[in-house]
């Protein structure tokens, strides 16, 4: 095993999880009815939308942590940009 | 109806996913030739989209083929764009002068926020179509290559054909 490889186990480990928890989720909001259901659909929704984002936060935190300034701001301004967008489109329900 | 999209996502994930067209391509015409308002079908694409990514993500890791300093950047400025579309298609679809457009894979993770702050993701229809989309990225990745591209041409052939007669 090369040592990138060794150094994405813990995010893959994550990912993995991430999938199938939101798996779990999105059937159960497939077959449950009602407000469980729908709350499932939207942990789902969440899950879909939250994983990536954290792993730009962890690929900024990490850049940040081993000196590496520039690509730590580029992926800060990555998760501004999206804040940002969310933040207009509620805003302008 | 939930039978149905999980269907649909399973077989345009497990498709598209190999065409490299990403699953929206061929999920969103048949979510709107279904009933589907083209409202909503833009976004349900954009997650089914976002869904296969995130189950093909852990397997790129591991085979060392991501280019994460690329990725990123390219991304901002993606993001961007995607955040203002995002906001022009909601414009254009309330005044009923567009149809939905599709966001590329890439974009997906920064339309998706904004569609789900604009309360454009049908809860009832997401929940099939992430578990159809990432059961599809688990299906893709055992089956024959050539097999699925035949079938990914068929159906972009019935689709193209669909879409003209009813045009």
């Amino acid at each position: 095993m090369t040592a990138r490889r060794v150094r994405y186990e813990r995010i893959i480990w994550g990912l993995r999880l991430a999938t199938r928890i939101t798996l779990v989720a999105a059937l159960a909001g497939t077959v449950i009815p009602g407000d469980t259901g729908r709350r499932a659909s939207a942990a789902a929704v969440g899950l879909v939308i939250a994983a990536p984002l954290l792993r730009v936060s962890w690929l900024a935190y990490r850049w940040w942590r081993w000196g590496d300034r520039l690509f730590a701001s580029v992926a800060a301004s990555l998760l501004a940009v999206v804040g940002a967008g969310a933040a207009i489109a509620l805003l302008t329900r | 109806m939930s039978f149905l999209l999980v269907l649909l996502a399973l077989a345009t994930a497990s498709l598209g996913a190999l065409g490299g067209l990403g699953g929206a391509v061929i999920l969103v015409p048949l979510l709107v030739l279904t009933g589907t308002p083209a409202r909503e079908a833009a976004p349900l694409g954009l997650l089914s989209v976002a869904s296969r990514s995130m189950a093909a993500g852990p397997w790129q890791l591991a085979e060392l083929t991501v280019h994460h300093r690329l990725g990123v950047t390219s991304e901002t400025l993606a993001a961007a764009g995607a955040s203002l579309r995002g906001r022009d298609e909601v414009h254009a679809v309330a005044t009923e002068e567009g149809d939905g457009d599709l966001g590329e894979q890439r974009t997906s993770a920064a339309a998706l926020p904004v569609f789900a702050g604009h309360g454009r993701i049908n809860l009832a229809h997401a929940g099939p179509i992430i578990a159809g989309s990432l059961l599809g990225a688990r299906l893709q990745a055992r089956l024959d290559p050539t097999v699925l591209r035949r079938a990914l041409a068929a159906v972009l052939v019935v689709v193209a054909a669909i879409l003209f007669v009813q045009a």
